[in-house]
């Protein structure tokens, strides 16, 4: 009796867990999904892609619309955010059925919902990888299927041997070729400089600093002050090394890898403080301060663009047609007091 | 008896006094190779950049001294920092958000110390919870988006200085001095000392002891509220993943500062030695321009080694 009552107890735990999960991404998932799981006899649809492929068509003619799945790296900042309304605006334009989820930066996690995807046969499935190393053979079985994979933001490495049919990105290195440039421009090539980089390992910073040096090369006067400070995006970390360095250091310009941090070296440097301060992202609290005088501008990575790019290719792809690039590259724009209005 | 017992105390003061010797001798290594660091400018920094992680780090004693731990404490800070900046805009008086900064970061303590003392759940796992949980309320009342514009009062509540000592600062000192007489001066304090160094002798010799765990975190979680309504004024903008790792700090300032993990030992001062070195460390380092690899070795070494002086010192104690 006691072993019965515990296992019912179990259960029941289980039961409830399962459904708490379910709601969850219940509210996740975008709206339209209505009926999740309508079993209709398989009707071959006319690009159908493999046997789940599109299982759904209940009544030939008019096609149901494509369902798409797109599996964001995480949802908690501001440019995911965006990415996921941007996201969202373009499937109700192209009248797509978009799921949104996301993998809450753990990689197992994406391979995981990227599996359940397949098998609760969508059309597609977008995603920016957790890790460029980890989802090639999750997606190489996903294309396998029959089901169109797509990265947005960035790409798994060899990405075209994973069965993945295009990628959608902006270039970090550019990103940060851009940054740089404008801050040389602004010196005149000359100057004391430092730079504040997100986490160490992280590889869209990594690229980013790339793109720094790439410019600085052609820039001998530009002298770097002190080693680049690993801020990991935090604009309070980024605020106190920026107020130390300033009681030491006579610094002409910081340049970080992203707004967050760069509104830390605002703060530590007060509104028109004379110095060079710039990010990338172009995120509200970087709008923010570039208004109020206390960074000079930002580098927009334009995620929305780039998730939308990716879900036009994906619906291409699925009507049967071939695309022009499937290396889709989304352009970096300078964003400064002159034109934030445009972009806030 | 009495005579090894003032031994114990000799010992326990010279492990105490060599957290100060580090400290002093850390200030010293760093001036000579920047003097700059020594410099008005930067014992200005050095007072803003103390103060959050101290005002925490404060709380944290009281959870530890009583037998407990709290992980959750840095997204308190984000959560209560999120609320405090939408409500820091300018619509209602700056009274107002700190109360409610102050009050959500009680109950999430509060929380915390039911579940742990009624609830009996051991203290990483309910904090290990409720710091995700917590995190997770903070992103979704903002939908992940920092929070801008908040008023210039409210901006200026960190910026601003009184006789040219930050008030960030003074809010701290502030702390430190009532969190010291109340744990040495009151009955209060003793039963929190007596929970954590012996519970069962706590609860023989009448203490609540239950009340006393629940009140230390309610303590921890409202300080780190404070910690949140000044977070949001120093950088401006309410973030939602504000002060994560925070917690770590503020454990580590304790630790170095001589607070027993074990509970019932730690002083005040010890506190505050602890949390002074923590950010000594991080803005000597800036000042010399470090590469930030370096600089997470150098802090993690110094945190091991201090606590291997501590656990030596309690080893000899037995």
């Amino acid at each position: 009796m006691n072993k019965l009552k515990k296992l019912l107890a179990l259960l029941a735990v289980a039961a409830l867990l399962v459904s708490l999960m379910a709601g969850c991404s219940g509210t996740k998932t975008a709206e339209p999904t209505a009926e999740p799981e309508a079993t209709a006899e398989p009707a071959a649809e006319g690009e159908g892609e493999a046997e789940e492929g599109a299982g759904e068509a209940e009544e030939p003619g008019e096609a149901e619309p494509y369902k798409i799945a797109l599996i964001q790296q995480h949802q908690d900042n501001a440019f995911q955010i965006t990415v996921s309304e941007a996201a969202q605006a373009k499937a109700d334009e192209l009248g797509v059925d978009l799921t949104i989820l996301s993998a809450d930066q753990d990689a197992n996690k994406q391979i995981s919902l990227i599996e359940q995807y397949v098998a609760e046969g969508y059309d597609a499935i977008l995603y920016e990888p957790v890790n460029p190393d980890a989802l090639g053979d999750a997606s190489k079985a996903a294309a396998d299927a029959g089901v169109v994979v797509i990265n947005i933001i960035s790409a798994v490495t060899d990405w075209e041997n994973y069965g993945i049919s295009a990628i959608s990105l902006g270039n970090n290195v550019t990103a940060g070729e851009v940054e740089m440039q404008h801050v040389c421009d602004l010196l005149e090539g000359k100057g004391n400089y430092a730079i504040l980089t997100g986490p160490s390992a992280d590889s869209g910073g990594l690229d980013r600093l790339q793109g720094y040096r790439n410019v600085l090369e052609n820039y001998p006067d530009m002298v770097e002050v002190v080693e680049p400070k690993d801020c990991a995006w935090d604009t309070a970390q980024a605020q106190a090394a920026v107020e130390t360095w300033l009681s030491a250091y006579e610094l002409d310009a910081i340049i970080c890898e992203n707004d967050g941090m760069a509104v830390g070296a605002g703060n530590a440097a007060g509104a028109d403080s004379g110095i060079i301060i710039t990010g990338v992202d172009g995120t509200p609290d970087g709008f923010e301060a570039i208004n109020d005088g206390r960074i000079t501008g930002t580098v927009s990575q334009d995620g929305g663009a780039m998730a939308a790019n990716g879900l036009e290719a994906a619906v291409k792809l699925l009507n049967g047609e071939t695309l022009e690039e499937t290396t889709i590259i989304t352009d970096n724009i300078w964003i400064d007091a002159d034109n934030v209005a445009d972009y806030e | 008896m009495k005579e090894q017992k003032s031994g114990f105390n000799v010992r326990s003061f010279i492990s105490k006094y060599f957290i100060f010797v580090i400290f002093l001798f850390l200030v010293l290594v760093l001036t000579i190779l920047k003097p700059s660091f020594i410099g008005p400018k930067n014992l200005v920094n050095i007072l803003k950049q103390v103060s959050i992680n101290g005002i925490l780090s404060f709380g944290m004693m009281f959870v530890i001294v009583a037998g407990g731990f709290d992980m959750s404490v840095g997204s308190t800070i984000g959560l209560t920092g999120v609320l405090a900046a939408l409500l820091g805009k300018g619509q209602v008086p700056l009274i107002v958000p700190l109360c409610v900064a102050m009050l959500a970061g009680l109950a999430v303590g509060i929380i915390n110390g039911v579940g742990i003392s009624l609830g009996d759940i051991p203290p990483f796992i309910m904090t290990l919870g409720t710091m995700t949980a917590v995190r997770g309320v903070a992103l979704l009342i903002t939908n992940g988006n920092p929070v801008t514009g908040i008023s210039p009062e409210y901006k200026a509540v960190a910026a601003g200085s009184l006789f040219g000592i930050p008030t960030l600062a003074i809010v701290l000192f502030v702390v430190a001095i009532v969190c010291a007489f109340v744990l040495e001066k009151t009955v209060y304090g003793r039963r929190v000392y007596a929970c954590g160094g012996n519970i069962l002798s706590a609860r023989a010799a009448g203490i609540n002891t239950n009340a006393i765990k629940i009140s230390t975190f309610g303590i921890a979680g409202m300080l780190a509220g404070l910690c949140g309504f000044l977070m949001s004024s120093r950088v401006t903008i309410g973030q939602p993943n504000a002060a994560e790792g925070y917690e770590m700090d503020a454990i580590a300032a304790c630790v170095v500062g001589g607070v027993s993990m074990s509970g019932g030992v730690g002083k005040p001062i010890g506190v505050i030695v602890g949390a002074l070195l923590i950010t000594v460390i991080a803005n000597g380092l800036d000042i010399l321009g470090v590469s930030s690899h370096w600089q997470k070795v150098v802090k993690g070494l110094i945190i091991v080694g201090a606590v291997l002086i501590d656990v030596k010192g309690k080893g000899k104690k037995d």
